[in-house]
C-alpha cells in the first residue's frame, strides 16, 4: 500500500497538498459515487436477492365445537403461527470500466525531488480505498452518499427512500388481540394482524462538497497542468465504480442480512408470547364453542439489520 | 437515524429488546415540534458510531433499569387486559355483581352441577359455607356432617338451610 501525497500549483509553485486537502478531495469521491452507485439496491415486490425476511405473528387456534358442554381447554387447538416471508431488496452490480493507464494518468507527486504520476496501485490507495472506507462505515451521513441503510419513517432527512412509493421492505405485524372475542367464536377470522411497524430501505443523498485544490497531470508534451474538473471527477467516479464492484483486494462494496456493519435499524420481527386465551360461546343447547385466542406480551422473535462490508 | 443532534433534543427512551440484551430499541421524537415517536433498533455494539452515541445519553446502566421498567410495565398492561376479557366475559366476578353473569352461574352451578367436572367446586363451595357464621356457630355435628356428606351444592344449601 503505498499512499502519495499529490502536488498542486501554489500560485506558480508545485507544492504538496496538505491532509486536509487530501481529505477534501476524498470526500468528493464520495460524492460522485452518489451521483452513480455501482453497487445498487432495489425494492422487488418479491424475489430480492438479498435474502428473505420472516415476519412472524399468531392467529386463533381452530373452532372445536361440542354438544352438551364446551371442549376443554386441553382439547381445543392452540394459536398458530402464521409466516410473512419478505424478499424485497435485490443487489446488482453494474457492469463498470477504468481509465487505462498510460502512464500519465493519474495525479502527479513528487520524491526526493522528482516528480512522478501516480500508479493506478497509488490512485486506488490514495483517494479511491480511503473513500469506501467512509461508505461503508456504520454512519449514515453525506460521507456515505450513494449507500443504503434502513429505518422505520418512509421519509429520512438527507436520504431518498428507494422504491419511491413508500413500499416497505419488511413489515412487523402481530395478533391484534381486540379482533378476538368469545361471542363471535366461529364468526371472526382466525387470522387478525394488525401492523406494529414498517420498515423502509433509503439510499443516502450526497453532498458536492468544494475542494480548494485540484490535482496536476502530466499532458502529453510533459508539461503539468491541473485537471479540467470534469476530466478529475469523471477519473473518479470511473474508478470509485470499478473498486466498489470489482476490488480484487478487499474493497467492494457489499450488502448482507448478515454480516458487516448495521446500516440503519433492525428489522424486528415480534409476536406475542402466551400460550392461548381460552374461550367458550354457547351458541345453543347442542352448539358450544370453544377457541384459544392469541395473547400475551410482545416479544422481539428476531432482528435483522441491513449490513455493509468490505469485501 | 441516530445522530448526536438528533439524541440531544429529541431522545425519548432507549432499551434492550432481546434476552440476550444485544439489541437496543431507541425512540426519539419525530421532530422537535411532533409528539410521534420514531423507533430505531440498534445493536449493542460500542465500536458502532449510532452506539456510541446512545451510550452518551443513555449510559448502560440506564438502559437496564429502563429495560426492566418497561417488561414490568408489558406484564401489569397485559395483567389488565386479562383481566378485563376475563370481567367483559363474565369470567371473574367483581364486586358489582349485575354487571357480570355471577346470577347465571350461579344457578348453573346449582341446579346443573356436573359431578365429573365440577367436584372441585363442589368442594371449595363447602369450604366457603363454613365460613358463614351460621355454620361457624352451629353446635349440631350432625347438621354439620350433613354439608360436608352433600353430594352437590344443592343439597349443601339444603343442609345449611335445615340448620336455622
Amino acid at each position: 500500500m503505498t499512499v502519495r501525497t499529490p502536488l498542486y500549483n501554489n500560485s506558480g509553485n508545485l507544492q504538496e497538498m496538505t491532509s486536509g486537502m487530501i481529505n477534501e478531495l476524498i470526500d468528493q469521491v464520495v460524492y460522485q459515487y452518489s451521483t452513480n452507485p455501482s453497487v445498487a439496491l432495489s425494492v422487488q415486490s418479491s424475489g430480492g436477492n438479498l435474502g428473505t425476511i420472516a415476519d412472524t405473528r399468531l392467529q386463533a387456534g381452530s373452532v372445536s365445537t361440542g354438544s352438551g358442554a364446551a371442549p376443554n381447554e386441553a382439547t381445543t387447538q392452540e394459536p398458530q403461527e402464521v409466516t410473512t416471508n419478505f424478499a424485497k431488496i435485490n443487489n446488482a452490480s453494474a457492469s463498470t470500466s477504468i481509465v487505462a493507464d498510460t502512464g500519465r494518468t493519474f495525479p502527479v507527486y513528487q520524491s526526493s525531488g522528482n516528480i512522478y504520476a501516480m500508479s493506478l496501485t497509488d490512485f486506488n490507495d490514495t483517494f479511491i480505498h480511503p473513500a469506501i472506507d467512509l461508505l461503508v462505515s456504520g454512519s449514515i451521513g453525506t460521507q456515505q452518499g450513494g449507500t443504503y441503510h434502513i429505518s422505520t419513517a418512509a421519509s429520512v432527512s438527507g436520504s431518498t427512500e428507494v422504491s419511491g412509493t413508500g413500499t416497505a421492505v419488511f413489515i412487523d405485524t402481530r395478533a391484534d388481540t381486540s379482533a378476538y372475542s368469545a361471542g363471535t367464536i366461529g364468526d371472526h377470522a382466525l387470522d387478525n394482524p394488525t401492523t406494529v411497524t414498517s420498515f423502509f430501505l433509503q439510499r443516502v443523498n450526497g453532498s458536492d462538497t468544494a475542494y480548494s485544490q485540484t490535482p496536476l497531470v502530466v499532458r502529453g508534451d510533459g508539461d503539468l497542468q491541473v485537471y479540467p474538473e470534469a476530466t478529475w471527477e469523471s477519473l473518479l467516479l470511473s474508478h470509485v465504480r470499478h473498486v466498489a464492484t470489482s476490488s480484487t483486494n478487499g474493497f467492494k462494496i457489499v450488502y448482507s442480512l448478515s454480516s458487516g456493519t448495521t446500516r440503519g435499524s433492525g428489522m424486528t420481527n415480534t409476536i406475542l408470547n402466551g400460550s392461548g386465551n381460552y374461550q367458550t360461546r354457547n351458541v345453543s343447547v347442542d352448539d358450544y364453542r370453544a377457541q384459544e385466542f392469541p395473547d400475551g406480551v410482545s416479544s422481539t422473535e428476531s432482528t435483522t439489520f441491513l449490513r455493509i462490508s468490505k469485501g | 437515524m441516530i445522530t448526536a443532534e438528533i439524541l440531544e433534543k429529541q431522545f425519548v427512551t432507549a432499551y434492550f429488546i432481546d434476552n440476550n440484551r444485544t439489541q437496543i430499541e431507541v425512540m426519539t421524537l419525530e421532530s422537535l415540534s411532533s409528539d410521534t415517536q420514531i423507533s430505531t433498533v440498534i445493536e449493542y455494539d460500542t465500536n458502532h458510531p449510532w452506539c456510541q452515541e446512545l451510550l452518551k445519553v443513555c449510559n448502560l446502566d440506564t438502559l437496564h433499569e429502563n429495560t426492566w421498567t418497561r417488561i414490568q410495565n408489558q406484564r401489569k398492561q397485559f395483567e389488565r387486559s386479562v383481566i378485563k376479557i376475563a370481567r367483559d366475559e363474565g369470567l371473574v366476578f367483581s364486586t358489582h355483581k349485575s354487571e357480570t353473569k355471577f346470577h347465571t352461574a350461579m344457578m348453573d352451578f346449582l341446579f346443573n352441577f356436573k359431578v365429573d367436572q365440577e367436584k372441585e367446586d363442589l368442594f371449595a363451595f363447602k369450604l366457603a359455607s363454613f365460613e358463614l357464621d351460621i355454620v361457624k356457630n352451629c353446635k349440631d355435628k350432625n347438621q354439620k356432617a350433613a354439608i360436608r356428606k352433600a353430594q352437590s351444592p344443592l343439597d349443601v344449601v339444603k343442609a345449611i338451610s335445615d340448620i336455622k
